[in-house]
């Protein structure tokens, strides 16, 4: 079966005053229709560059590498001008962000937000556009919906202006939603309640859906496969289940070993030692190296390719090389 | 909204008194007095200019004469002028619209002029067009107006003499003028002294409206527009341009004083019978309450400038309104 989305070799560069970055490098990953696809990492791994380059958002600083290949649907993305690009944002390919009291615009009624996209991509006429908006407001679960259809952003909470972000998306029905952290800016009530309703909504509107996180507890109840991002590249990719039992790359198992257990009694959380290198400054080797455990001594020297351990599970990691004498080194 | 007014014409009340005592000390400051052109003719004895100053109450104590006008003030009576042989009312309320039909004629350039460009800078920013224009926007605020003016007269007015360089009207052939021949010629005598103060406006306008646009292309919900897939066109004007308008319509309640002052000097050169020449003219003649009314009428304008400012923001921002 051909994926709804197929990201191939995706690299995005740009050069910043602290000198050339290198964004994302090679990551690829792909996401069936209907399947949830979770993206985790720190700040600066790259994965909201990887999201923003799905749908071309990036600044016109950054530049995709042309081997990069974001096929939708058996068309390449990238390969798309400005008209046949606009049919593709918002209408199959939908977007949530992080910040809903930015991104909703201050001074438009958001009922106006929403009517907009489907004035954008469908022959509809003002009428239908108001109550189809305000019938997609009760369905995120806002409550007496017509009436706020007027209201302007700063007049709701931010969960309810992430509800409305969330309507706006669903507007045309997309097949892909491209969630970017959409419940780290909320209250953690309200973050459970924004990732049942997109649950619940991506079932029952048959969606796919790109979730991006730092959090590993939003993606154990809500992606089928999780691909774990590492210095702008993928470093292990698993079904969710396998991940959470079995994961393989250093990385993984450390932002693992950070997530508070209700079974096991531990004075202090552990932590993973240093930061983030910037993009602009990536160590050589294996980019995790310098913050790892179980650092081997061609870590720093060698780049690790990805190993296939199972079909659907891969680690960007020499511990997960079983070729023979790979442990010498 | 409506107590939101009263408040601020309250204010602008306070303001009215402010600038009233503060020029009535300034100019009493200044060396001279009403009758000192009357007194260096060497033909006026020194017992008439006394009795010019008695008769005019100038040889009362300061804080008398202050309290007098304060009180005349506050029931409408904007003292007599000595030049104009008049009451200063009706001095100024001969110029008045006139001051007033230059000042919002340049304003009107300055914004309809300024904003487009300094969007499309912002739009199109580090392209040509955005570096052509900031040097031509550059170059135009660093003029002095009153040069601009003059080099407006020469070329436009004498040069190719196509327009009227001094007054406000024709006075010869005005008033046997059908309707559209009046209209016409005020139009004529208006351009170029509007087109000077709307130059140097604009261009002050449009590195502002860039600066806004800048800032404006970079918001999230921006973003999130062309996530939506909406047309550029939209983008820009609809999402972009409405949240870049916002910090030029407090800059518009800042720019009518500059303009007004502006306006004074622009008068000058094109001999527009507004209240700008009648600043110069009284403060040069000492004319005591003409300055002071002139300053009175000058401050009344900048602070309905400003109302206006904040009514347009109200408008135009949601936020700012207050909760229903």
């Amino acid at each position: 079966m051909t994926p709804l989305l197929d990201v191939r070799d995706l690299t995005v560069e740009f050069d910043t005053a602290d000198g050339h970055a290198l964004a994302v490098d090679r990551v690829s990953f792909h996401i069936a229709a209907g399947e949830t696809l979770g993206i985790v990492g720190e700040s600066g791994c790259g994965k909201t560059v990887t999201a923003l380059s799905i749908l071309r958002l990036l600044d016109d600083e950054a530049v995709t590498s042309p081997s990069s290949a974001i096929v939708f649907d058996g068309t390449d993305i990238r390969r798309l001008d400005g008209e046949a690009l606009r049919a593709v944002r918002g209408a199959k390919i939908a977007m949530v962000f992080q910040e809903p009291g930015t991104s909703l615009n201050p001074v438009l009624t958001i009922g106006s937000q929403i009517t907009e996209a489907l004035h954008a991509h469908r022959t509809i006429d003002t009428g239908a556009a108001r109550a189809r908006a305000i019938a997609l407001l009760d369905l995120v679960g806002i409550p007496d919906a017509a009436s706020r259809f007027t209201a302007y952003p700063h007049q709701l909470s931010g969960g309810m202006q992430q509800r409305v972000m969330i309507a706006m998306a669903l507007s045309c029905e997309p097949q892909l939603l491209i969630a970017d952290e959409p419940t780290t800016a909320l209250d953690v009530t309200i973050q459970a309640q924004i990732l049942e309703l997109l649950q619940a909504l991506k079932g029952r509107l048959g969606m796919a859906m790109l979730l991006i996180t730092h959090d590993l507890g939003v993606v154990a109840g809500s992606a089928d496969r999780v691909a774990v991002m590492y210095g702008g590249q993928i470093v292990e990719q698993a079904a969710t289940r396998e991940l959470f039992r079995n994961p393989q790359h250093p990385y993984t198992r450390a932002l693992l070993d950070a997530i508070p257990r209700l079974d096991v009694v531990t004075p202090r959380l552990p932590a993973i030692a240093g930061a983030v290198p910037p993009a602009t400054a990536w160590p050589a080797g294996c980019r995790f190296h310098p913050r790892c455990s179980q650092v081997l001594d061609r870590c720093s020297t060698d780049v690790p390719p990805t190993f296939v351990l199972a079909p659907s599970h891969f680690s960007r990691c020499w511990l997960a090389d079983t070729s023979p004498g790979s442990r010498d080194g | 909204m409506a107590r939101f007014v009263a408040i601020r014409l309250a204010q602008a009340i306070a303001i009215v008194f402010l600038v009233a005592s503060l020029t009535f000390i300034l100019i009493h400051i200044a060396p001279g007095d009403p009758t000192r052109s009357l007194t260096e003719a060497p033909s006026v004895p020194p017992d008439v200019r006394a009795q010019l100053r008695t008769n005019f109450g100038l040889d009362r104590p300061l804080l008398e004469q202050y309290a007098r006008y304060i009180g005349n003030l506050a029931t409408g009576d904007l003292g007599y002028s000595f030049a104009e042989h008049r009451g200063v009312g009706a001095a100024i309320l001969e110029r008045v619209p006139n001051t007033l039909l230059l000042t919002v004629a340049g304003v009107l350039i300055a914004f309809g002029l300024g904003v487009p460009i300094g969007a499309l800078q912002g739009w199109r920013a580090g392209s040509k067009t955005d570096h052509t224009l900031t040097v031509t926007s550059l170059f135009f605020y660093s003029l002095p107006v009153f040069w601009l003016g003059i080099m407006l007269q020469l070329g436009l007015g004498l040069g190719i003499g196509i327009l009227p360089v001094s007054g406000a009207i024709d006075p010869v052939t005005h008033d046997s003028l059908p309707w559209i021949g009046r209209v016409w010629d005020r139009l004529a005598h208006l351009l170029l002294p509007a087109i000077t103060l709307g130059l140097v406006g604009a261009a002050a306008f449009a590195r502002f409206q860039r600066s806004a646009t800048l800032d404006a292309v970079l918001q999230d919900f921006v973003r999130t527009a062309r996530g939506k897939g909406l047309a550029e066109r939209v983008i820009l004007f609809r999402h972009t341009l409405r949240a870049a308008l916002l910090p030029t319509i407090t800059l518009f309640g800042l720019t009518f004083p500059i303009l007004l002052s502006g306006a004074v000097l622009v008068e000058t050169v094109f001999s527009w019978p507004g209240m700008g020449r009648l600043i110069v003219d009284s403060i040069a003649s000492r004319d005591y309450y003409v300055v002071i009314g002139t300053a009175i009428v000058s401050a009344s304008m900048v602070v309905l400038g400003n109302l206006l400012a904040d009514v347009l923001y109200w408008v135009a921002d949601p936020r700012t309104r207050p909760s229903a």
